[in-house]
């Protein structure tokens, strides 16, 4: 099949062209527009690079100011985490995850389209600080107080943090579709032990992308009220602390990290073995580590933090933790190189790709050894070391394997084979360019250049080093170049690829390629962990009989959504509530407010109320009484409105009284916990009244029942974060 | 007094966690018998553990000295000694009590999720508060209790995981998340204390040096109280949470395995080409 005839949707009324991308929620369109959109954004950064490295080219440098430097550093990491890394993992993610495990889309196209066009708007967002008033400046981390309004009047920072909470809503998002894509939508006999392991990682990243994105978004807000309210979590000098924010961050910063890997993890565990023509060497423990990694990055945060002082202890256990993961890490490393001893290794670009980033990362590992241990840290951290260290993992981890994904996959997206030539050239140039670029920055480090810096003085060693980045940064570009020309070429004149032109193993490979709209005509049955296999190969596995389909046993779509979506929420309600804590109940305490507990706690009851209300009419739908459901739906939504109007009403008495945010640390972790719950009680009523709505006109269908039971796990899920909130916020402080 | 005579020394050979230790064994081996095997093997380090937080200088440290210890303390009888000491029980006579209603009733009550896990980690939580902390050092009732309701709670928290009778455990996802929700809220704990500048346990703060150890841990450990509960909430917060992951690790290499059809395809490298 032609690359045009893809370009037409079958349908015949549907829209063409332009039109039809736009308002397509088609998994595999989505997949190739995040793809595309972190293509230009690297891009973008990548120039951002090249501009930095002109002006560190040779010592004291006049090329670029100062000011715009730090804008362009920031604005590189946050656009090359941002808007590259994760779009990345987002558009193979959509891609690839429903054809590999034998689906026809995604569990919820739609909320796929929206999550993806939040990643344009965000981007757009943040660049659209350039010609407001100028870039955010404060590094990609973001560190307060240098944020804060005192420190940082422009407004690149509120670009920044806005736009950082609408691609985090975006992520979350694309996160909780590709859980309950991989729980409810797998092929009949894909046990989860006989998932991809692309599919394992990719599971195990959404995970994490749900639990760490809300401690971002919690850091977010409260420097908004900060910034906008004039509150003071982050300002030392009015009772804050700095350290909160960095804390903050870094429970989001650190998994982050293993966000951008683990995919990649999932990519070579598909490529290496296809490519030695074996199957994995433990696949099991691959599988199961990566559920440890994804449990340890989660805990381990405070390594980012060893300068800031935190003591003996926290060093000491934070160093331990952090070796730890390179335990597993390092395991699935040999898992990767046994995988290919006694193979039959083809050297595609794919694998060249693979095997760069063996290389690569094992060297940036290492060097994140070293970081986790307190008193190395101290001596380099925020020196160049460091930024070698990142881009060793960050680059030859990440970029080494996302090519190696795109030469192996463009075949099934677009049905025509790259170059092998041009990928060849590619693949030598970018790995002589990276590691001219980022092998002298470690030394540069030891010898004590900052990062994070306009320009040098002409130390001994400095500027040599210097320009050999310099020039390995021009080769990367190149080497990029050279990709876009290879995309562009063989989009129109690359060799046609048939179905599987890998001989590989995975699903994905039985559709055709370019796959049409609905992805299969027909799932070949599984009966392993390599299908495609099983089919070239009958007489391996004719005695296995095929499983029964589970499908109908598996959790129903909406509950798990609404599930993961929750556990979202908990994280973010837990973040505000723990520096409700720190801030009130630990050193910061700034006396009792004056708080109507009385008040509060019989509108407390009319929402807990609501809980009981909810049940019943729960009951009601079981039992097939429409009408009763509805009456206590309604009376359920009565007492939501009755607690929101007592909030409002408290609201009122307390700012005309004079308690606001600027006023005390605790009026602003009090509105900020507060109003957010409100927010939720209200977002929660609006489900309410949709699902009653639809319920009238019968538009949920047979699913009725499912609906609200998930509408439900979310009301009661607010109840609950009511009672931890009522606890520590009103009663804690009367204890 | 240095290091080493302190681990030699301060022991507590006279406390009544002996008699609790052997009267457990005597009827270990009255109920089940004297077999050498994995069980025993089970049980007798579970005994071993148990006597290590209360008679072991872990137990003299924690009696008014270090907060740490006394987390050590918690940890071994919350986390440690209980899946051991479901480790050690028969499966089928754990599978025979159960059809009596009232071990059955007991069972659905405390040991299953949700319950269990609040059991588990509310009780770590509980004996947190300073007030009951405090108590728990200063009167021995309190402390007889807390050592109790630590091991009960945590037999209630591991009964739904590591359960004798195979088909009554929760599912490989469902361990999991148990595990992994148990370590979030256990971290939560740690990191309270690790960073709460006031005290957790008041009763640390101001020791009765009745043994003359407070130099040794002064000078020659350098824990002050500060340290010490910082120390406690570490203990809390990183080897509390390596005792679920590993759990997590096996449990999920085991869900893993299932497929057998795989193994025999591993073999060698035969490949389409």
């Amino acid at each position: 099949m032609s690359l045009e005839a893809t370009l037409e949707p079958e349908v015949e009324a549907a829209p063409t062209g332009f039109v039809s991308w736009v308002t397509t929620v088609d998994h595999k369109r989505v997949g190739i527009m995040y793809l595309i959109t972190s293509v230009v954004f690297f891009a973008i950064a990548g120039i951002e690079a090249l501009l930095m490295r002109i002006q560190l080219a040779v010592p004291e440098n006049d090329f670029i100011a100062p000011e715009l430097y730090n804008q362009l550093f920031t604005m590189h990491g946050t656009t090359m985490v941002f808007l590259v890394g994760m779009p990345l993992i987002a558009g193979f993610g959509n891609y690839l995850v429903p054809l590999m495990i034998g689906a026809r889309d995604v569990a919820f196209p739609r909320l796929n389209a929206f999550s993806f066009w939040l990643v344009p708007f965000g981007g757009l967002m943040l660049h659209w600080s350039f010609l407001a008033g100028g870039a955010p400046n404060a590094g990609w981390f973001s560190y307060a107080p240098l944020t804060e309004l005192p420190f940082n009047l422009n407004e690149g920072v509120d670009y920044w943090l806005l736009s950082l909470l609408a691609l985090g809503i975006g992520s979350v998002g694309s996160a909780i579709n590709i859980i309950v894509t991989v729980v409810t939508l797998r092929a009949p006999g894909m046990k989860v032990s006989r998932m991809p392991l692309f599919i394992w990682m990719i599971f195990v990243t959404s995970i994490l992308i749900v639990l760490a994105i809300p401690a971002l978004n919690s850091a977010i807000v409260m420097l908004l009220v900060d910034r906008h309210l004039d509150a003071a979590f982050f300002l030392p000098d009015r009772g804050g602390s700095a350290v909160v924010w960095q804390h903050f961050f870094w429970v989001f910063g650190h998994p982050e990290v293993y966000v951008l890997i683990l995919p990649v993890f999932g990519m070579i565990s598909e490529i290496i073995p296809v490519f030695s023509r074996k199957p994995i060497f433990g696949y099991s423990f691959v599988a199961a580590s990566t559920v440890a990694i994804g449990i340890l990055s989660l805990s381990v945060w405070a390594h980012h933090m060893f300068a800031v002082g935190m003591g003996r202890g926290p060093d000491l256990f934070f160093t331990a933790a952090s070796l730890l993961i390179a335990v597993p890490t390092g395991v699935k490393v040999f898992n990767w190189s046994a995988t290919m001893v006694g193979g039959r290794i083809q050297f595609t670009t794919a694998m060249l790709f693979c095997i760069g980033f063996l290389i690569e990362f094992v060297i940036g590992g290492l060097s994140g050894v070293t970081l986790a241990s307190a008193p190395i840290d101290w001596q380099v951290t925020d020196s160049y070391y460091v930024v070698a260290h990142f881009h060793f993992v960050l680059f030859g981890g990440f970029v080494f394997g996302m090519a190696a994904g795109l030469y192996y996959w463009f075949p099934k997206i677009t049905g025509r084979m790259l170059s092998e030539r041009l990928g060849k050239w590619q693949f030598w140039l970018m790995l002589i360019g990276f590691n001219l670029t980022f092998l002298g920055m470690h030394f540069l480090g030891f010898m004590g250049m900052p990062r994070r810096v306009f320009t040098y003085p002409d130390l001994p060693g400095y500027e040599a080093l210097n320009m050999a980045s310099t020039v390995g940064t021009v080769v990367i570009a190149v080497s990029v170049l050279v990709m876009l020309y290879n995309i562009a070429i063989s989009l129109k004149r690359g060799e046609v690829a048939g179905d599987n032109p890998w001989n590989a193993w995975t699903l994905e490979w039985a559709a055709t390629s370019p796959p049409p709209e609905h992805n299969f005509e027909l799932v070949p049955p599984v009966r392993s962990r390599r299908p495609m296999f099983d089919l070239a190969h009958p007489e391996v596995v004719r005695d296995v009989p095929l499983p029964p389909d589970d499908a109908p046993k598996r959790p129903q779509a909406a509950i798990v959504s609404v599930v993961a979506f929750i556990a979202s929420e908990s994280m973010f309600f837990l973040m505000l509530l723990v520096a409700f804590v720190i801030y009130n109940f630990f050193e910061f305490g700034s006396g009792p407010g004056p708080l109507d507990i009385r008040r509060t706690g019989m509108f407390s009851v009319a929402l807990f109320a609501s809980s009981a209300t909810l049940f019943v009419a729960e009951r009601h739908l079981r039992r097939g009484n429409g009408g009763g459901a509805t009456t206590w739906l309604g009376i359920t939504m009565a007492l939501g409105l009755v607690f929101l109007a007592g909030q409002a009403w408290e609201y009122y008495d307390l700012i005309t009284a004079h308690f606001t945010p600027e006023g005390s640390i605790f009026a602003a972790t009090f509105f900020t916990t507060t109003g957010f719950h409100g927010f939720h009680v209200f977002a929660g009523l609006l489900a309410l009244l949709a699902v009653t709505l639809l319920r009238r006109n019968g538009g949920l269908g047979k699913n009725e029942e499912t609906i609200v039971k998930a509408t439900g796990y979310y009301w009661h899920f607010v109840d609950v974060v009511w009672v931890f909130v009522f606890s520590i916020i009103y009663l804690g402080r009367i204890l | 007094m240095t290091t080493s005579q302190a681990l030699a020394e301060l022991w507590r050979f006279g406390s009544p966690a002996w008699f609790v230790a052997i009267a457990a064994m005597a009827l270990y081996v009255w109920a089940f018998g004297f077999r050498m095997g994995r069980r025993m093997g089970a049980m007798l380090a579970a005994v071993a553990l148990f006597l290590i937080a209360t008679v072991s200088p872990v137990a003299v440290l924690a009696d008014g000295y270090l907060f740490s210890a006394h987390i050590v303390q918690h940890l071994l009888l919350l986390l440690l000694v209980p899946p051991l000491l479901i480790a050690a029980l028969p499966p089928a006579r754990v599978e025979a009590a159960l059809t009596r209603p009232s071990v059955r009733f007991a069972q659905d009550t405390f040991g299953r999720a949700p319950m269990s896990w609040m059991l588990g980690l509310g009780i770590m939580w509980l004996w947190h508060i300073p007030t009951l902390c405090s108590a728990s050092v200063t009167s021995t009732p309190a402390y007889v209790a807390q050592c109790a309701t630590l091991l009960a709670a945590g037999v209630a928290f591991y009964w739904p995981v590591v359960h004798p009778v195979r088909s009554e455990r929760l599912s490989a996802p469902g361990s999991i998340v148990y595990l992994f929700t148990g370590c979030l809220a256990c971290t939560l704990l740690g990191v309270l204390l690790t960073f709460a500048p006031v005290s957790a346990c008041p009763v640390y703060m101001h020791p009765v040096d009745t043994l003359g150890i407070m130099p040794l841990l002064h000078h020659g450990w350098g824990l002050t109280h500060a340290s010490d509960q910082q120390l406690g909430g570490l203990m809390m917060w990183v080897p509390a949470c390596m005792v679920y992951l590993a759990g997590i690790l096996v449990i999920a290499r085991r869900w893993l395995s299932e497929s057998n059809l795989d193994v025999v395809q591993g073999r060698g490298s035969h490949g389409v080409r």
